[in-house]
């Protein structure tokens, strides 16, 4: 991707938002290394990473809390890296939402209409338009500590779309609620990002909001992008083992792939298959490895039952498959349950499955 | 710092009223060291001091306990009675001592009451009546300073202590006051020099019959306006304070607390 | 749960000190009121009647009532001179990096290092030596110098609990450095500022062990005229005068107490 980005000739109006080679160190410690990265217009880009990944400073680096050691950041074409914040067109949701606890949900949202000099009859007509586009206009006239998590979210990000920034940022908005209010507000934020159709960098930790909300993921890790792809191509195409493994569940198997393209494992297991030829990882994700009873199907496998872990709608299951320990996912029948020990057949599909070359 | 250095360069003029006389001279500091009658009350008031530190620690360190341990609700009216002799002008607790130890006081109509005593006795202008004053002054610092120690230290070390088969002693001794000991360390500390340099109690409550470091610097300043020999004295007072909390300060950096620093 | 027999002592023996001694603190403070309402000539107790008669020669008498009024002038000026000066100290200290940070703080943590006599001693040393010892800035200043500490460390304790996201979501509304301080930081420590300078007032309006070098004929302050008279003789129109001061300090706490919580004065 940084590749492409570097060589790639086009009209500076395709981003919103740019970073080119944006590094922040802390003393001798690296937050951020020699990010660079596009968030074309009305897109949805997530970054995604585990914590002290550099996500966050990353995006407080957009908004101007952070200022980058070295690198430009330019918001609409502009240069902005050393403006403060409040010189940029950013709307930012904040992790604990933030919100003014002296003033009431209209003033909150007013605030910044405020600080742009509009008047009083514009304001309220925009407050009251933001109102009811999260569905809160009966709560104008409370205090933020009278709402709940969900509606504090709702009026952080009313807030946020106010003064129809140029690009909404959004630091792990959902991390302050509890699971099921989680799954509702994401779909509910990413319905009300598509009908005002704002571009939008987001940040989280969890790779289900990731992969359900992006357009583009971008994975962080130790400073550094690992991968930039659509959340299919990040699923099913990782580059790195590090973006295999942060990704989803799966097996990983050091080994090599012989000249014919048979990906032979360190312990001897051998997978057929048409992969370069070298050493590399193969990524096997628990659903790659199929149930069949009869024992003939495709490239079938004998496994013995190491380990199981009942979740209820499926068991996860470590088979061992001559010496190398694989997981994989299934729907048992009640009572049907496999006993460890037990020898269980099993098919491989391995055109799903991925070869991770070593650099 | 800047009164402390003036107080220093005024010691040792060479004068004995006001501000007269120049020059250099350590007479001042001589005699004070060279009578008698000087170095004992020095030693009085440092005995004074300990006494009323001790006797501070010894009973507020279970009101400065409870205090952290309560709830909310509860912790507010006394809190308050605690915060109001720190907050209230000393004279008018000193006077409600006047009137609480005098010959016509509470105190002595009390016992006469009860008939533990025939007739009213003299309570005042006694060294035990000017420690009782201090004690009562000086008690919410080493209250609250206990109390904010203790805030730190998580219940539940207690209950993993009782759950070890420790009783409260044995919780209190092992657990509790080696991770509270740097906050009685600063309430020691705290109330021994505010006690040592105490001079409203000692003169209104002690008269002549009890001086005290404090009490001697006033007179021989505000009465015989001797004010380069009471500044030598405030000096002297001045470094003795500063000693002890040095002191008090190596000894809570020490390992004699080592408990002391997971608490904080 | 179960105690054994020391469990029980300790039990006993902490709840007869505790109640001894918030006796004991409460004692002298509770006795001045009760006997500030005697209808007799004496401090005797218990009281001989009651009768508001002493609180009528109070306000009656003109060396406490003009000293009544030269504390209150005193107090109010030091306590908005103190919330000042410790409002910006405490904002320098939490905000900025800047050569002596330090000491600033380390003044700021430790007002009991100088001794209240050397303090007094010293500053009527130094207005001496300037020849101005004849005037309010003795007194101003000792005031100032014990009530700025307490100013600085209540400011920086709410400036330390404030949040300070809500400045960055002000600064990401577009709002200005010296708006965000206008419209967020200040309304948001306003609890804190406000205790600071009652406390500041209260410092000022109740000290005599600094005020008692720093005074001269024409500037007494309440407490130390209470301390001269008291040198002499005591009778009750000084337990009235007296309860005044315990009353505007009552009040005092409770106002403080309702804003931040009275543990916050520690």
């Amino acid at each position: 991707m940084s590749k492409d980005f570097e060589t790639s000739v086009r009209d500076p109006g395709d981003y919103v938002v740019e970073l080119r080679s944006v590094s922040k160190l802390y003393g001798d410690a690296v937050a951020v290394a020699d990010v660079s990265l596009g968030v074309g217009r009305g897109e949805l880009v997530c970054l995604l990473g585990p914590s002290g990944c550099g996500k966050t400073t990353t995006l407080r680096m957009v908004a101007g809390f952070v200022e980058p050691t070295s690198g430009t950041v330019e918001i609409n074409g502009q240069d902005m890296t050393h403006q403060p914040p409040y010189r940029r067109d950013t709307g930012m949701v904040f992790q604990s939402y933030a919100l003014f606890p002296h003033m009431t949900v209209a003033e909150n949202i007013a605030f910044g209409l405020e600080n742009l000099n509009w008047t009083r009859a514009d304001r309220d007509r925009r407050v009251s338009e933001m109102l009811n586009l999260v569905e809160l206009p009966h709560l104008a006239g409370r205090l933020p500590s009278q709402l709940s998590g969900g509606q504090q979210q709702r009026i952080a990000l009313a807030r946020a779309l106010a003064m129809r920034p140029a690009v909404l940022l959004l630091d792990e908005p959902f991390s302050n609620l509890d699971a099921q209010l989680r799954v509702r507000m994401r779909e509910e934020l990413r319905a009300v990002i598509r009908s005002v159709e704002v571009t939008t960098l987001f940040v989280t930790h969890d790779q289900e909001e990731a992969l359900t909300m992006s357009d583009r993921i971008v994975v962080m890790n130790g400073g550094r992008i690992e991968q930039v792809g659509t959340p299919g191509d990040i699923y099913e195409r990782p580059e790195s083992p590090f973006v295999a493994k942060f990704i989803g569940w799966c097996s990983m198997l050091e080994g090599a792939v012989d000249p014919e393209g048979t990906f032979v494992s360190k312990l001897g297991l051998r997978l057929p298959g048409k992969w370069k030829a070298g050493p590399g990882s193969a990524v096997i994700r628990p659903e790659h490895i199929r149930l069949s009873p009869d024992g003939t199907a495709g490239h079938a496998r004998e496994g013995r039952v190491v380990e199981t872990h009942y979740y209820g709608g499926a068991t996860r299951i470590i088979l061992d498959i001559n010496g190398e320990q694989l997981m994989m996912e299934e729907r048992f029948p009640f009572g049907g349950h496999p006993k460890l020990g037990e020898k269980l057949n099993v098919t491989l599909k391995m055109d799903e499955i991925r070869v991770i070359g070593s650099p | 710092m800047v009164p402390a250095i003036g107080v220093l360069r005024y010691s040792f003029l060479d004068g004995d009223y006001l501000l007269d006389g120049h020059g250099f001279t350590l007479r001042h500091y001589l005699r004070f060291f060279s009578d008698t009658y000087y170095s004992s009350v020095l030693w009085d008031t440092f005995v004074d001091g300990l006494v009323v530190s001790l006797i501070c620690l010894l009973i507020g360190f279970p009101v400065g306990y409870s205090l952290a341990r309560l709830p909310p609700l509860a912790r507010r009216w006394r809190t308050i009675i605690v915060i109001m002799p720190l907050t209230l002008s000393l004279v008018v607790i000193v006077f409600g001592w006047l009137i609480v130890l005098g010959r016509n006081g509470l105190l002595n109509s009390v016992l006469v009451n009860l008939g533990i005593i025939s007739s009213p006795k003299t309570f005042l202008f006694a060294r035990p009546a000017v420690i009782l004053v201090l004690v009562q002054q000086f008690l919410p610092f080493m209250i609250l300073s206990v109390m904010s120690v203790v805030t730190q230290i998580d219940p539940v070390l207690e209950h993993a202590a009782s759950n070890l088969r420790a009783n409260r002693l044995v919780t209190f001794r092992r657990v509790i006051i080696p991770l509270a000991t740097p906050g009685i360390l600063v309430g020691f500390n705290l109330v021994f020099v505010l006690s040592i340099s105490a001079f409203i109690t000692p003169r209104l409550i002690g008269g002549n019959r009890v001086p005290m470091l404090g009490s001697l610097i006033y007179e021989r300043i505000m009465s015989e306006f001797n004010w380069p020999s009471g500044a030598a004295m405030a000096f002297i007072l001045f470094v003795a304070g500063l000693g002890f909390t040095a002191a008090f300060n190596a000894l809570a950096a020490s390992r004699f607390v080592r408990g002391g620093r997971h608490a904080l | 749960m179960r105690y054994d027999f020391t469990d029980y002592v300790l039990i006993v023996a902490g709840a007869v000190t505790r109640v001894a001694v918030y006796a004991l603190l409460a004692l002298p403070a509770a006795l001045v009121v009760v006997l500030s309402f005697t209808s007799g000539e004496t401090m005797d107790f218990p009281p001989a009647g009651f009768s508001m008669q002493w609180y009528q020669k109070a306000f009656e008498s003109e060396p406490f009532m003009s000293a009544l009024w030269t504390s209150t002038y005193v107090a109010v000026i030091v306590a908005i001179a103190a919330l000042v000066i410790g409002f910006a100290a405490a904002f320098a200290i939490n905000r900025f990096d800047f050569p002596g940070k330090g000491l600033l703080q380390a003044l700021a943590f430790s007002p009991l290092i100088v001794p209240a006599v050397v303090l007094g001693i010293g500053l009527l040393y130094l207005f001496a030596w300037m020849n101005l010892i004849q005037t309010m800035f003795p007194l101003f200043a000792g005031h100032l110098v014990l009530a700025i500490p307490y100013v600085v460390r209540t400011v920086l304790a709410s400036l330390t609990l404030h949040n300070r996201v809500l400045e960055e979501a002000a600064m990401n509304l577009r709002a200005s450095p010296l708006r965000v301080v206008r419209r967020i930081t200040l309304p948001l420590i306003l609890p804190g500022l406000l205790s600071a300078a009652i406390f500041a007032f209260v410092t000022s309006f109740g000290n005599v062990t600094v005020s008692v070098f720093l005074t001269y004929g024409g500037n007494v302050t309440l407490p130390v005229q209470l301390f001269t008279y008291l040198d002499h003789s005591y009778n009750p129109l000084v337990a009235a005068v007296s309860s005044i001061m315990i009353f505007v300090t009552l009040a005092v706490i409770l106002t403080i107490e309702r804003l931040i919580g009275a543990e916050t004065l520690s």
